[in-house]
């Protein structure tokens, strides 16, 4: 993996974790700073632009590292919780609101990773079965050969059979969990769209047929694996796109094993949305009609309905209703 | 880098008499120094095109502007100010900015060129950080700007006295992925700058050419990209020749024909009988029930 450079926080330039990355990619120039919004949040900055080239910050994340999930985000559990080591993704979602929600491209890595785990066990405490969301704000597996985030996680949820680690990812690199037995509380969920999505809007994101490479793997190993087919974003040939995207997915993995599938619809805040559409005022996908109400962005009320309803009847001709939750 | 024994324009070709012409660069290339100047103006075939108070515009017809901005902090922003000024007046278009340069250096040896990723104002403390989008093979450096000639060397750093004023002027008109810094190693603890005179410093940067052009193409690359997506479209143009429009009204119809042009890639304006509209209001109320659902 290329970075134009490296910039870390003087706090972490000497830890064990931070030398150890910097191993990995000891050919890209490094510049020490005191605070990753240094770099991160200064003015005149282009996502777009930097996107062709992104810088890796490293840094050590202050104050609450592990907060509540949205309402409505995620599986059935007693209680949820998301928590971000990472703020950008290697791969270029058009749809993506992290395009809106930050200044930069440029991917920060948060390596203290014990201060979450102590977060992630003071979340816990005293909740019976609690899910901790990891990929929020980033992909969990993509920087996986440069950050070793998700080794480090499985080592540690291993002790802790109460608590659940969702791992929502695109990416392939699952060759840390392949070598190692598999955990049932670290759920492996994918996030898949027709191929016409991925071709158009999903940039370096790894083919379907990959993917499902990796997922069926994982599978055949033991490992609880999740489907998310989001975002859905409309179009006249929904129907028949996810008709064959769900018989190719189902044709490679045992869907009665699923741990769980869901269905999410394209939206987000206003504001995130008016900063992308301004960022890519070439992009189709922003220059569609849209619903804005209470500072959302929604697709048309009758498109969601259509689409939601219809692609549900198609999912469950391959799965079980109670495998099934709808993302809000 | 010492800067003292070279003059600004002492070196540089003398072009009496040329009338101004427009300057549109995609890419301004800023030097200090005449001496440093010459090797670029050769290279990139730039001919004078301004002298306005003592500041020397150089471009060619490829869209590549050179400005010779004089020693110091205040030199190089008065400049850039000028130069970024001017060609707001002259087109909506935004140049890719690279300042070029000999410079002192704590590690590096003589000769090395390097591409600034970190600058540090020694005077203020203030420290910025030009992402380095373009890599044109050379390795990384950090930079102080001083505001005397640098003899210590103190830090593995470049020493500049223009760097920092630079960029915080430029970013001022310009998203920060569109200005870079590439510097030449002219001295350092073993070689003092004394013993850069100009035919070394014009040297030194000759040296760097290929790594300077390379800069030169990419920006101007990034630059083109930039503009082929953010320039406002010409319909916008034409239709506020003809219509009177508010402020806001304007925004919409900006916004309106983007949207247009990324759903249907065509011009909105070829779609309508501008005869039969009679306001702004019913223009942008005209093109709303135009823009297709997908
Ligand atoms: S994989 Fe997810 S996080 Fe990464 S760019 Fe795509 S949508 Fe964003």
């Amino acid at each position: 993996m290329k970075f134009s450079c490296i910039y870390v926080e003087r706090e972490v330039r000497d830890t064990p974790r931070v030398k150890e990355i910097l191993q990995r990619v000891s050919d890209t120039a490094v510049v020490t700073i005191e605070r990753y919004g240094e770099v991160f949040n200064r003015r005149a900055q282009n996502f777009r632009l930097q996107k062709k080239n992104p810088a890796l910050i490293l840094a050590k994340k202050h104050g609450n590292l592990v907060l509540p999930a949205p309402p409505g985000y995620g599986f059935d559990a007693d209680a949820s919780f998301y928590f971000s080591h990472m703020y950008n993704c290697v791969y270029d979602c058009r749809y993506c609101f992290l395009q809106g929600m930050y200044r930069s491209a440029n991917y920060v890595l948060f390596t203290n990773y014990e201060d979450f785990a102590d977060q992630i066990a003071a979340a816990g405490q005293g909740l019976l079965h609690p899910v901790f969301y990891s990929g929020y704000d980033c992909d969990s597996l993509a920087l996986e050969p440069v950050s070793s985030f998700i080794d480090f996680f499985l080592d540690w949820f291993s002790a802790q059979p109460r608590l659940t680690m969702e791992i929502r990812t695109k990416s392939t690199q699952v060759r840390g969990l392949l070598q190692r037995q598999p955990l049932d509380n670290c759920i492996v969920a994918m996030s898949f769209t027709p191929q016409t999505t991925w071709q158009r809007w999903e940039r370096k994101v790894p083919t379907i047929e990959k993917r499902l490479d990796a997922l069926s793997r994982l599978q055949q190993q033991g490992w609880p694996i999740a489907l998310r087919f989001e975002p859905l974003i409309y179009s006249q040939t929904f129907r028949q796109e996810y008709a064959e995207l769900f018989a190719t997915v189902f044709d490679r993995l045992e869907a009665a094993d699923l741990h769980s599938v869901s269905l999410g619809l394209f939206r987000m805040p206003k504001k995130f949305f008016s900063d992308i559409a301004t960022l890519y005022p070439d992009e189709p996908l922003f220059a569609r009609r849209y619903n804005h109400r209470d500072g959302q962005v929604n697709q048309l009320p009758e498109q969601e309905l259509e689409m939601q309803n219809q692609v549900q009847e198609l999912l469950f001709r391959y799965i079980d209703k109670r495998q099934y939750y709808h993302c809000a | 880098m010492d800067a003292s024994p070279l003059s600004t324009l002492s070196s540089l070709p003398e072009v009496p008499g040329v009338a101004p012409e427009p300057v549109t660069g995609r890419v301004n290339l800023v030097v200090a120094l005449g001496c440093e100047a010459r090797p670029l103006i050769r290279h990139f075939a730039l001919r004078q095109q301004r002298v306005v108070g003592g500041l020397r515009v150089y471009g060619n017809n490829r869209g590549l502007s050179l400005l010779v901005s004089g020693v110091g902090k205040s030199a190089v922003a008065a400049a850039c100010g000028y130069l970024a000024g001017l060609q707001q007046q002259q087109s909506a278009e935004q140049a890719a900015w690279l300042n070029v340069g000999i410079a002192g250096h704590g590690r590096r040896a003589v000769g090395d060129g390097v591409c600034i990723n970190r600058v540090t104002d020694f005077a203020s403390g203030r420290i910025s950080y030009p992402p380095v989008l373009v890599d044109p093979g050379a390795p990384q450096s950090q930079l102080v700007t001083v505001d005397d000639p640098e003899t210590v060397y103190a830090d593995d750093a470049a020493y500049d006295m223009e760097g920092s004023v630079y960029l915080s002027t430029v970013t001022r008109f310009v998203t920060s992925e569109l200005c870079q810094l590439f510097k030449v190693v002219s001295d350092s603890p073993d070689t003092p700058s004394h013993s850069v005179t100009e035919s070394v410093a014009a040297g030194l940067i000759e040296s760097r050419l290929e790594a300077i052009d390379h800069l030169v193409t990419r920006l101007n690359e990034l630059a083109a990209d930039y503009n082929a997506i953010y320039r406002r479209p010409e319909e916008v143009s034409r239709l506020l020749e003809r219509f009177r429009l508010t402020v806001s009204q304007q925004l919409q119809l900006d916004s309106l024909c983007r949207r247009y042009r990324a759903l249907t890639g065509s011009r909105l304006d070829r779609q309508l009988d501008l005869n039969t509209i009679g306001s702004g209001r019913e223009l942008i109320r005209r093109i709303e029930g135009m823009l297709p659902l997908l």
